[in-house]
């Protein structure tokens, strides 16, 4: 084959496969390595797969099994930074003196690896929860662009990583 | 003579014996037994004085859905704010409330096999449609050798479905 039909060909399978990419192209890997907790009827609990952002809709893809939860059915989405937090304030720290242990975190995991809970509803108003983990830190990422794509949150993505103490305001 | 007589009255006590015993499965077979709820609701794990994780939140409700659904003993099983139950008639509903946790170790369980025990107690109370409670138990999820604190909330679940597949 000529050098101008080589190139005319390699140009022309561009063109025709061009489409097929683009549509990928939508699809934004969330979280590249991620092990489905609990909470998806269509994946068993344990899978391994990514969380694939596409279609309005974060999609968890273990292989031959896959589901997803629609964005605008997203009700709230925690990382285990956030569930600290909202246990380890001034009511966690008083209750920690009750008896039975009542203020003190209480995680799921040891803390080498990231949980991020997602609640939200079915066409019923059904409630479930999807419990996804993955390598410590990309929680918080993948629960910003959940944000960014418009899903419901009650503890900002702004507070990810923000110390306890808050910062001295400027006097004009 | 003597003999035979008190061969007679053996017999007849005998016959008597089994005629009751006859008659009494008969009529309990002929008592119609009252069905049980054929749907029940759980609602979303709460914690009145506990401030639950989310996540260990989730997980204790999903698990309880799933260990329910397992049991086989409702022919429906409806989540949290589904509103299809509210169309049900003989739907119960099963509210449960953290009272209280104490975390293990799941490295001192590994370890020990002893020590490092994770315990969490839920109040457990399921209702009729008329708000009559017919269960009313404190239930407690356990993780004892290995694993992690998820393992409770299995734990928990597990409990919970027993109790139910065990109440008329």
């Amino acid at each position: 084959m000529s050098r101008p039909a080589r190139v005319l060909s390699l140009y022309l399978f561009w063109l025709l496969t061009w489409p097929i990419y683009s549509g990928y192209a939508q699809d934004e890997i969330a979280a590249p390595r991620a092990q489905l907790v609990l909470g998806l009827e269509t994946v068993k609990p344990n899978a391994k797969g990514k969380l694939i952002l596409a279609d309005g809709a974060l999609r968890f893809d273990a292989g031959k099994a896959n589901g997803q939860i629609p964005i605008a059915a997203i009700e709230d989405v925690f990382t285990g930074d956030d569930s600290r937090r909202a246990v380890g304030g001034t009511l966690g720290t008083l209750a920690m003196f009750a008896p039975y242990g009542g203020g003190r975190f209480l995680s799921l995991f040891r803390s080498k690896i990231d949980v991020l809970t997602i609640k939200y509803r079915d066409a019923n108003g059904a409630l479930h929860g999807a419990i996804f983990s993955m390598p410590k830190g990309e929680a918080a990422k993948v629960k910003a662009r959940l944000v960014g794509q418009g899903a419901h949150v009650s503890i900002p993505v702004e507070a990810e990583g923000q110390s306890e103490k808050p910062q001295p305001e400027k006097k004009p | 003579m003597k003999r035979a007589t008190r061969f007679g009255i053996l017999t007849f006590l005998l016959g008597a014996l089994v005629l009751l015993g006859v008659s009494r499965m008969q009529l309990e077979a002929q008592t119609p037994t009252k069905p049980g709820p054929t749907a029940i609701q759980i609602q979303m794990i709460e914690g009145e004085e506990i401030k639950l994780p989310p996540d260990f939140q989730m997980a204790l409700y999903e698990n309880l859905v799933q260990e329910v659904r397992r049991t086989g003993k409702f022919q429906q099983v409806y989540r949290d704010g589904d509103k299809r139950a509210a169309e049900v008639p003989d739907l119960v509903t099963l509210r449960s409330t953290v009272r209280g946790f104490k975390e293990g170790s799941a490295r001192a369980r590994e370890v020990t096999t002893v020590a490092g025990a994770t315990h969490i107690k839920v109040h457990v109370e399921l209702a009729g449609h008329d708000g009559k409670v017919l269960l009313n138990r404190d239930v407690e999820g356990k993780v004892r050798f290995f694993g992690e604190n998820l393992r409770a909330t299995y734990d928990f679940a597990k409990k919970v479905a027993k109790l139910l597949q065990q109440s008329s």
